[in-house]
């Protein structure tokens, strides 16, 4: 399910003396299956764009297709749209209404009409991809559950609907480093395993650079950088401009280079600065 | 699917102009004395010419004109509702049927009443919109108190009722704004607002303003913390950091005041009611 969007622009409260263009000119392409953090400050317009993809915003000015079909076209089944593409929110207390786990992750397929069996079957399987307990939890008060478990509720609720297509927005934001290295693990397995398109919608480096494999970056309403993950990581001086913190790792060896030390900047994680500090030490004629 | 878009009561449009330099209290009294007038007027002349007045406040605070009536677009369902209810069920005596329907029966009066009505609810909600959109929040809360201090005296908590209201018109946009990601949500989940009958589309609310209530009371919850924690007590002994005073300009702005209610009132007694 490729998403293709074609010189859009976007303007919120258009018409308004608070009018403030927040896209400018985007073209883009997201193929099947890839892995794609689309990185920004606040205000970059990150999350607008990311809207546009399951069609909670509509182009008024540009295309926006997903599989071929155009949003803004009449005849395509918007619903289908979302059900295909799914968005789960930064703020999962957005989403999750019912009062238990379990009624909550099956409103989606509830909304599809899929028969009770279906349904159960699905909330099933959606708590068992993000790693909540369908005993433990099914019948959980909602309001009960901890900031990382809410968020795996929500992420649930929107696999439950099936789709092919994932964003997430925002969803290490506020979430204490355990918290986040589990929804981080989820969201790998729904790529490797689940053979999804995940898309990740962050401000934050660290996290993103160890799971994604290409890397948008945005700032002010445009797209200033597309590529894969260590190639946009490495350009330190143009993310640290747009007021984004490189990985920490990439900053140490930057450091190290900086010292006379040949390393290469272009590692994403502590285990190749390892073996690529370890080489360093190792070569001949350095005692 | 912008629900603050078409949302202009309070929101603060900032600005220079002589509406919004004006002493808080200047307005908030003269916004009150013309909604007063409003509510005797009682033909067209004399709404045409409150409109006119309304019009040019508007021109005067430089608001562009679109985004003042954008936000009473929102109110015209239910004035049609009651428009038509005026229409067809008044029915004093001595009035006119023009037009009969199965068993409904339209009479002239009606039809006066009704639009009459309407045009006096939509000018009304202009005049707060015209305040709120020229009067911050603070000056509203320091207007609203300085002319309900007199008050306190017979024992009406004049600081409190202040600030309860200012936070009441603060959170207007907020919650707005909050609805409008819930509604996202929710959509993303594979519910169409737009689709259904007029109870299907009620029972689909369902699933925001829960949400949207349980955050209310969160954010409630989080506002008394935040106040606490800089040790408000409420009214007594508060000191102002803008302390207000009336200027040139408030002078001229009761004067201008004056002469409109004089007019309007000669035209509320010279010119005879359509019904």
């Amino acid at each position: 399910m490729p998403i293709e969007v074609e010189n859009l622009n976007h303007t919120y409260k258009e018409g308004t003396p608070f009018a403030r263009q927040a896209l400018f000119d985007i073209n883009l392409k997201i193929d099947d299956g890839e892995f794609v953090g689309l990185i920004g400050p606040s205000q970059s317009g990150k999350s607008t764009l990311g809207q546009y993809f399951n069609a909670l915003y509509i182009p008024k000015s540009g295309r926006v297709l997903i599989d071929g079909r155009d949003t803004a076209d009449r005849n395509t089944d918007l619903v289908q749209i979302r059900f295909d593409v799914g968005y789960v929110f930064q703020n999962p207390e957005h989403q999750l209404f019912k009062t238990t786990v379990g009624e909550d992750i099956a409103f989606g397929p509830t909304c599809q009409r899929c028969s009770p069996e279906e349904i159960r079957k699905r909330v099933r399987e959606a708590m068992a991809l993000v790693g909540l307990d369908y005993d433990t939890f099914f019948k959980r008060d909602i309001f009960a559950l901890s900031g990382g478990q809410k968020r795996r509720a929500a992420i649930a609720g929107v696999l439950a609907c099936q789709p092919k297509v994932l964003i997430l927005d925002g969803i290490t934001a506020g979430l204490d480093p355990r918290g986040r290295k589990e929804i981080l693990n989820v969201v790998k397995n729904l790529h490797q395993e689940g053979k999804m398109t995940v898309i990740l919608i962050s401000h934050s480096m660290d996290d993103v650079a160890r799971l994604v494999e290409r890397i948008i970056i945005m700032d002010q309403g445009r797209i200033i950088d597309d590529g894969p993950t260590r190639e946009v990581l490495t350009k330190i001086g143009q993310l640290q401009q747009i007021g984004l913190e490189p990985p920490q790792v990439i900053e140490v060896m930057q450091r190290l280079r900086e010292n006379g030390f040949t390393v290469t900047t272009g590692v994403l994680n502590i285990h190749e600065a390892i073996s690529e500090i370890v080489k360093m030490l190792n070569m001949p004629g350095r005692e | 699917m912008e629900l603050t878009k078409n949302l202009t009561l309070g929101i603060y449009l900032p600005g220079k102009t002589a509406l919004h330099c004006l002493d808080p209290r200047t307005k908030i009294a003269g916004a009150a004395g013309l909604i007063g007038l409003l509510l005797f007027t009682n033909n067209y002349t004399a709404y045409a010419f409150f409109a006119a007045f309304a019009f040019g406040l508007i021109l005067t605070a430089k608001i562009p004109l679109g985004y003042a009536l954008r936000g009473l677009k929102p109110m015209l369902p239910f004035l049609a509702m009651m428009w038509l209810f005026q229409v067809f069920l008044q029915k004093p005596p001595g009035s006119k049927v023009i037009f009969s329907w199965w068993i409904l029966e339209a009479t002239d009066a009606g039809f006066h009443i009704g639009t009459l009505m309407s045009i006096r609810v939509l000018l009304l909600f202009l005049m707060t919109t015209i305040l709120t959109l020229t009067t911050s929040t603070v000056e509203l809360t320091d207007g609203t108190e300085a002319l309900l201090r007199p008050l306190q005296k017979i024992g009406m908590p004049a600081q409190e009722l202040a600030l309860t209201m200012v936070i009441a018109l603060r959170f207007v946009p907020t919650l707005a704004e909050e609805a409008e990601k819930i509604i996202k949500a929710q959509t993303a989940r594979g519910v169409d607002f737009k689709q259904g009958n007029f109870i299907q589309k009620m029972l689909k609310l369902f699933p925001v303003l829960l949400p949207l209530f349980v955050n209310a009371f969160k954010r409630a919850d989080e506002l008394i913390t935040a106040m606490e924690s800089r040790c408000y007590t409420g009214g007594t002994g508060r000191t102002k950091m803008k302390v207000l005073r009336m200027g040139k300009n408030d002078y001229y702005a009761w004067g201008v005041f004056l002469a409109f209610a004089a007019m309007q009132i000669t035209l509320i007694l010279t010119i005879a009611p359509p019904c």
